[in-house]
């Protein structure tokens, strides 16, 4: 028989885990907007000169938003860069309360969200200066692009809307 | 093509256990599972199992040996993720499995650990089955999701957030006798319509609370149950899945959920029924307006007028056709990978009378579930027969 007594019961070593464990910002969730790093960079690079855009499918005339690789109507790959309109209605919105994702953290709720109906196509994106009480569905609003503060060697852009004056 | 009988199922009770690891939590569901179906261990051919945030909530992946070992099962095991549809797929494909010949004993179940991140942590967590680039960067978040979609309801076809209440207030009392679910007590029309508001127009108590727990479902194929005996009333007769564009606002409509449309029509037609047939469903209210959204899919209710369904007492427990008798994902609660399996399990309970709330179905002969994953982006219906 084997002896299972401990046999430094008196003295174990003692090994600890962190209270908190801070992790690497691995990810900093938008895109990387170069053309080596994304087939969509020019979405990006129109977006930077002020033009929002989408892709559309020469073969069967179908307006996507986000911009495709390939087009998921007719599984044609021959895309082209078209222009959207900057000024849209809004489709729906709703007000953010909580229960905000990794990375908007920066946001203060509350903050509207919404649907926006450019027309060709709709997309989601913040409402900036407005409030839920405020909207009704339907009120006409306008393209803001935004530059990203983060940690990317190059300068990264993206879209919201404001109410229209 | 062998019929799909549900041999047994098992569920741990739904809650608050962040202290405890999805693979205790669904070794729990499997006895309970196995106790039931008295059907062997060795007899399993293989394990699906669904999960959605695994990684996210306790650092595991490769779900599918660990909960093999953890149900004592030694047959090959693979993991479904599809969101909050993630059990409800691996429902879909076990029923085919059988079918096709493939295996004559499938174990079928879900769990997921989620209040050991927090309130927030969990939301955060919920978030990533929206389009991450194109719909989280812009502040979309996922009881925003269902706001738009509430919104957009009432825009285009009217109903109040006082209509939304009563399916809220019905999922509550028909918890009340379920000893599995989180919430076991009523609420009234006001509790909802004065809770805090989350995402306008919906607050606190149109959405299902964050919930741990585990479901699991023996399904064998007909020859087996009959070889030894077993006691298997209900047969999974139908099963479909559809699919959307990922992103909300890629949607030619918000208040209406294509995906769940096309579930239901195959499931439907997979086993010969129509909607008129179905006395009894399970549907997936994530949140209130989530479960007019499904009985309209499931053409349980006319498009634009299921949102008064609950209100005008169509759907309460002692109504024409009941829905969510196990208390929904609301009342019951939303352990995320679990809830596909369990409405099987609750649904074929009901069926079989076997549930607390039989009593309210005691005629029916054919039951629906319906999971839904993310905004309705993935989702599975199945319909459930009895012998009578
Ligand atoms: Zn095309």
């Amino acid at each position: 028989m084997t002896d299972t007594t401990d046999s430094n019961s008196g003295k174990r070593e003692r090994i600890s885990v962190p209270e908190e464990i801070e992790l690497p910002r691995l990810l900093d969730f938008y895109d990387l907007q170069t053309e080596d790093q994304t087939q969509i960079h020019e979405f990006y690079d129109n977006l930077q000169e002020g033009q929002l855009t989408t892709t559309q499918c020469c073969d069967c005339e179908e307006i996507h938003f986000p911009p495709r690789i390939v087009c998921p109507e007719c599984t044609g790959d021959n895309l082209e860069y078209v222009e959207l309109p900057h000024e849209g209605e809004l489709f729906a919105f709703s007000e953010v309360r909580g229960g905000l994702p990794l990375g908007l953290s920066e946001h203060d709720v509350p903050y509207v969200v919404a649907a926006v109906d450019l027309g060709p196509i709709k997309l989601s994106a913040r409402i900036d200066d407005a409030s839920y009480g405020d909207l009704e569905i339907g009120d006409p609003v306008e393209l803001k692009i935004v530059e990203i503060d983060g940690p990317a060697d190059h300068k990264r852009f993206f879209y919201r809307f404001v109410p229209q004056r | 093509m062998s019929d799909v009988r549900v041999a047994g199922a098992g569920l741990t009770a739904f809650g608050h256990s962040p202290e405890r690891t999805s693979r205790d939590l669904f070794a729990e569901a499997t006895i309970a599972a196995f106790e039931d179906a008295d059907v062997p261990r060795a007899d399993v051919d293989a394990l699906l199992y669904g999960n959605f945030m695994g990684e996210l909530s306790e650092h595991q992946g490769h779900h599918g040996p660990l909960m093999a070992e953890a149900a004592g099962v030694q047959a090959p095991a693979t993991r479904y993720e599809s969101a909050c549809a993630s059990s409800g797929t691996a429902v879909r494909d076990a029923v085919m499995r059988i079918r096709n010949g493939e295996d004559d004993v499938v174990l079928v179940g879900g769990a997921e650990r989620m209040t050991n991140l927090g309130t927030a942590g969990a939301t955060e967590a919920l978030a990533i089955a929206a389009d991450d680039l194109w719909e989280v960067r812009a502040g979309m978040t996922f009881p925003g999701a269902y706001a738009l979609m509430a919104q957009a309801y009432f825009d285009e076809y009217g109903g109040e957030h006082e209509d939304l209440a009563h399916v809220a207030m019905k999922n509550h009392e028909n918890a009340l006798t379920n000893e599995k679910a989180q919430y076991q007590s009523a609420i009234e029309i006001e509790d909802v319509l004065e809770a805090p508001p989350v995402s306008e127009p919906l607050g606190l108590y149109d959405s299902c609370p964050i919930s741990d727990g585990a479901a699991a479902a023996v399904l064998v194929s007909e020859d087996y149950a009959e070889e030894h005996g077993l006691d298997a009333p209900v047969s999974i007769s139908g099963t479909g899945q559809g699919g959307d564009r990922m992103a909300l606002h890629d949607r030619e409509y918000l208040a209406r959920s294509p995906a769940a449309r096309e579930a239901g029509a195959e499931a439907y037609a997979d086993a010969g029924v129509d909607a008129a047939d179905v006395d009894v469903a399970e549907v997936h209210d994530c949140f209130t307006i989530a479960e007019v959204l499904a009985l309209e899919a499931l053409d349980l209710e006319p498009v634009g007028e299921g949102i008064s369904a609950a209100r005008d007492g169509r759907t309460t427990a002692d109504g024409e056709t009941p829905i969510n008798l196990s208390g929904g994902l609301k009342a019951k609660g939303h352990p995320v990978g679990a809830t596909g399996v369990s409405q099987i399990a609750e649904l074929a309970d009901l069926l079989a009378g076997d549930h607390p709330n039989s009593e309210f179905v005691s005629d029916a002969t054919t039951g629906v579930a319906h999971n839904a994953g993310g905004t309705v982006a993935s989702a599975t219906v199945h319909v459930l027969e009895v012998d009578r």
